[in-house]
């Protein structure tokens, strides 16, 4: 069998106890999902190290954000995330979609009071699922 | 792995020709750009040194190692790959082979095989459903009748144990029968006699010290 992932992929649980990046997700149209599926298939085998741009960027004091590029839908997909808190995990804590790349400072902020509170432990955070449910 | 499981992928696949050729673009343009990236980081070269190799510039390096770019050409690919010093393989392939890549399950290559240039288009795999078998299935579709384990000596079932744990069946009669290109495939022969020399040698000898010596 192929090596397994280095990384698995948890994501945020809001206070409430809603997945709210999951829900993003699986909202999305099936070139989005197919698009983020794909570069995360790369990513889990990849040291950490190696997680560089253009798809991935680092933004500081822990947060980080993974990007998708959609040429069909002419949008970029950025999943703000962290290394952590357990070890080999990577939490997708808040998911946006815009029409070009550029500094979203409404979402980092968001993201980062998402990451602090995952850092505190006042939340949970849930395996994430990628695969389509084809039961 | 946890991202793309078979059923998802498959069920991607059924989603048209278009989806299916999307899913071929980006695993063509991500996996060359991390290949490049991750060839060119254990050489310890600096994107300036492989352009210098190249022939080119840092620009275009970039653009080789962005799972976005995708535009490649095979006159490229050939340069890299010399200049790293390592092999390219480009081929077509039957979708249920993509599957088995990226899902990361385990594949057995039928070489030079008439069925390996022959590519079966995706209709023809969903006819014969091959999508719908589950992976052992698969391995035993295309896995060859059994020779080599059939031990005639009890006493060496331990060998025999330690021999399947090693390799599983089909993978001992690939190596210890690989006869040239061109010659019959998996002919039943006694295992004293298979591949005196090469790769297959010392599979032969303990082959042979496992049926007794013959």
């Amino acid at each position: 069998m192929a090596d397994a992932p280095l990384w698995i992929f948890r994501g945020y649980c809001t206070p409430a106890g809603n997945w709210d990046v999951q829900d993003w997700f699986d909202g999305l149209p099936w070139e989005s999902k197919d698009e983020i599926r794909d570069t995360i298939a790369y990513l889990e085998h990849l040291p950490g190290a190696q997680w560089r741009g253009p798809e991935f960027k680092g933004l500081g004091e822990g947060l980080s954000e993974i990007r998708c590029k959609v040429t069909e839908l002419g949008q970029v997909l950025r999943i703000y995330g962290t290394h952590g808190p357990y070890k080999s995990t990577y939490t997708l804590l808040l998911g946006t979609a815009a029409k070009k790349v550029r500094n979203d400072a409404k979402a980092t902020n968001e993201a980062r009071k998402r990451l602090a509170r995952v850092n505190a432990k006042t939340v949970g955070t849930h395996e994430f699922r990628f695969s389509e449910n084809t039961n | 792995m946890n991202s793309d499981s078979r059923k998802t992928l498959i069920s991607r696949l059924r989603r048209g020709p278009a989806v299916r050729q999307r899913l071929v673009d980006s695993h063509l343009a991500k996996g060359l750009a991390y290949q490049i990236r991750a060839m060119r980081e254990r050489l310890g070269w600096t994107q300036s040194v492989l352009a210098e190799k190249l022939d080119t510039n840092q620009n275009a390096v970039y653009r080789l190692e962005s799972p976005d770019y995708g535009k490649a050409t095979l006159t490229t690919l050939k340069k890299v790959a010399a200049a790293m010093d390592v092999a390219l393989v480009v081929r077509f392939v039957p979708f249920s082979e993509l599957v088995d890549w990226v899902s990361g399950t385990p594949h057995l290559s039928n070489g030079l095989d008439y069925s390996a240039l022959n590519v079966q288009p995706f209709d023809d795999e969903e006819t014969d459903g091959i999508f719908d078998r589950s992976q052992v299935n698969i391995r035993q579709a295309v896995q060859p009748p059994p020779t080599l384990l059939d031990f005639p000596n009890p006493s060496n079932t331990r060998l025999q144990t330690q021999l399947n744990l090693a390799f599983n069946s089909a993978t001992i009669t690939e190596i210890s029968t690989r006869p040239r290109l061109g010659t019959q495939r998996y002919q039943r022969r006694e295992p004293a006699m298979i591949a005196p020399s090469g790769n297959g040698g010392e599979l032969a000898q303990l082959t042979s010290l496992a049926s007794g010596g013959r």
